[in-house]
């Protein structure tokens, strides 16, 4: 092989589309030829430069909302159900779907989080940020007690891709509901908890807005649910009551949980109640929009759970 | 009776299909509509308009081929419609073809430059190849595909495609130079590549 011919083939060899035997000729041709090794490096590395940039510009990223309500306004079409004359969006911006695509956007990616398979110990999992460093080599009993127990809820392979498909396809069993309704009926942690977050020390620079809270449960899951905005990002912080109590009682130390398809999840607990706060925003924002809500909401949860 | 059940269990299997086939692309062509048109309002738009557009002829589309360059068929198309209509339709001149034959080699050193950078650096390529490198190397279609969506011979992809990724890579060199980074006067002219 000459070195034209690999120029010609280079892209079907990263792409890995050659057939088996012009693949061969193409490494034996490599192996010989430092000009073409060269080559190669230099254009697989411009193509993972180009596409680590497209994949993490935040201005790239699809807002969930818009993608939920064009997903039910072209059902509504294919279905014959809308008015041709109305715009395509018309129908769509109401709060309440809104609500619903935050809700499912945010219980989805808890639940990528919470039904890791096992065999991801919670060292790998959790990266402690109380210093603002994020670390990844903490040993387990260094992690507080809420970030273990985080980290090791058992649930099965399966449940993660029931999540991950339920997720992308935005399909909600139970409409959210009340939080303070929720609150009476399930959780007294969750009444006056958006109240306690819009006025606690969190949202008072400014920068972080408030837009709605409910309760919506996922998966048989309930949680209390608060959507925030943060410099054009959607911020979800979700409360949910843990299975059993944590033997080290409340610790508001904040953790990087997870991150997943541009999802931020960043995680902290009370004796009995998990928290996340889910966005698309970077980790080192995503981390520090927990650590300004964490002390309002676990001092609100801890005195509900006294 | 039985007509209305059989045009119902059609539409749902047409939607089933649609939204099994078409909707897992909508984040991959929201990426390349925001790059093109830089406004996110703008950008939603179009998104919006291309699957009401898919969805419509989704008939035409064929299983088997690929669907992301069917929908970006249809979004490049539908772009150029609304510029068309606003007057904003800018054909490629002379002077970007005198640009890519002149421009230098650079060998590649993207590693340690950052994603903004990166982005700084593509955009200084003229468009016509910026596109070809985004859709080859970004969204990974084929030849055939990308010169589908540009509406452009498969031989000028390829001319487009070569002269766009050098471009990039001097430009990336350009950044990198002014950070320490790779290395400074390794260039050479493309006519002795």
């Amino acid at each position: 092989m000459q070195c034209r011919e690999f120029g010609e083939m280079v892209d079907s060899y990263l792409k890995d589309e050659l057939l088996i035997e012009t693949n061969h000729g193409v490494i034996t041709h490599l192996e010989a030829c430092p000009a073409c090794r060269s080559e190669l490096a230099a254009r697989r590395e411009t193509r993972e430069a180009l596409r680590r940039a497209f994949d993490h510009a935040p201005e790239f990223q699809l807002r969930p909302e818009f993608a939920f309500q064009l997903r039910n306004e072209l059902k509504m079409e294919a279905f014959g159900k809308r008015n041709s004359s109305d715009n395509l969006f018309a129908f769509v911006m109401r709060p309440q779907w809104l609500a619903i695509a935050a809700c499912l956007v945010v219980a989805g990616m808890v639940g990528i989080f919470a039904f890791r398979p096992q065999g991801g110990s919670p060292n790998e999992l959790a990266r402690t940020a109380t210093s603002g460093e994020v670390r990844s080599d903490l040993p387990a009993g260094e992690l507080s007690g809420a970030a273990v127990r985080l980290a090791s809820f058992e649930k099965t392979e399966a449940a993660i891709g029931d999540h991950q498909n339920c997720a992308i396809k935005y399909n909600l069993p139970e409409e959210p509901i009340d939080l303070n309704e929720a609150g009476r009926k399930y959780d007294t942690a969750y009444i006056d908890l958006a109240q306690a977050v819009r006025s606690g020390e969190g949202l008072r620079a400014g920068d972080i807005k408030y837009v709605e809270d409910h309760s919506c449960i996922y998966d048989g899951r309930r949680f209390a649910h608060i959507i925030l905005e943060h410099k054009g990002h959607t911020i979800s912080l979700l409360v949910a009551e843990t299975d059993e109590d944590s033997t080290k009682g409340a610790n508001a130390d904040v953790i990087a949980c997870s991150q997943r398809d541009g999802f931020q999840v960043s995680c902290f607990g009370t004796k009995r109640h998990s928290v996340f706060v889910v966005s698309d925003s970077p980790e080192a924002d995503n981390l520090m929009l927990a650590r300004r809500l964490a002390p309002t909401v676990t001092k609100h949860i801890a005195r509900a759970e006294v | 009776m039985f007509g209305i059940e059989t045009r119902n269990t059609k539409r749902e299997e047409r939607w089933a299909g649609f939204e099994r086939e078409a909707l897992p692309h909508m984040p991959g062509l929201f990426r390349i509509a925001m790059w093109l048109v830089r406004d996110r309002a703008e950008a939603e738009d179009l998104v919006q308009e291309t699957y009401a557009q898919a969805l419509e002829s989704f008939h035409r589309y064929r299983a088997g081929t690929n669907i992301r360059a069917w929908l970006m068929t249809i979004m490049y198309r539908t772009r150029s419609k609304r510029s068309r209509a606003a007057g904003r339709l800018r054909l490629a001149d002379d002077s970007e073809e005198r640009i890519a034959e002149s421009v230098a080699f650079e060998p590649s050193v993207a590693q340690g430059l950052t994603d903004e950078e990166v982005l700084h650096a593509l955009e200084r390529i003229p468009q016509q190849y910026r596109e070809a490198v985004v859709l080859s190397d970004v969204e990974e279609l084929s030849y055939k595909e990308v010169a589908q969506v540009l509406q452009v011979p498969v031989g000028t992809v390829m001319s487009r495609l070569n002269r766009g990724r050098k471009m990039l890579r001097a430009e990336l060199a350009v950044y990198a130079n002014s950070y320490g980074i790779g290395a400074v006067g390794r260039k050479r002219s493309v006519d002795a590549d």
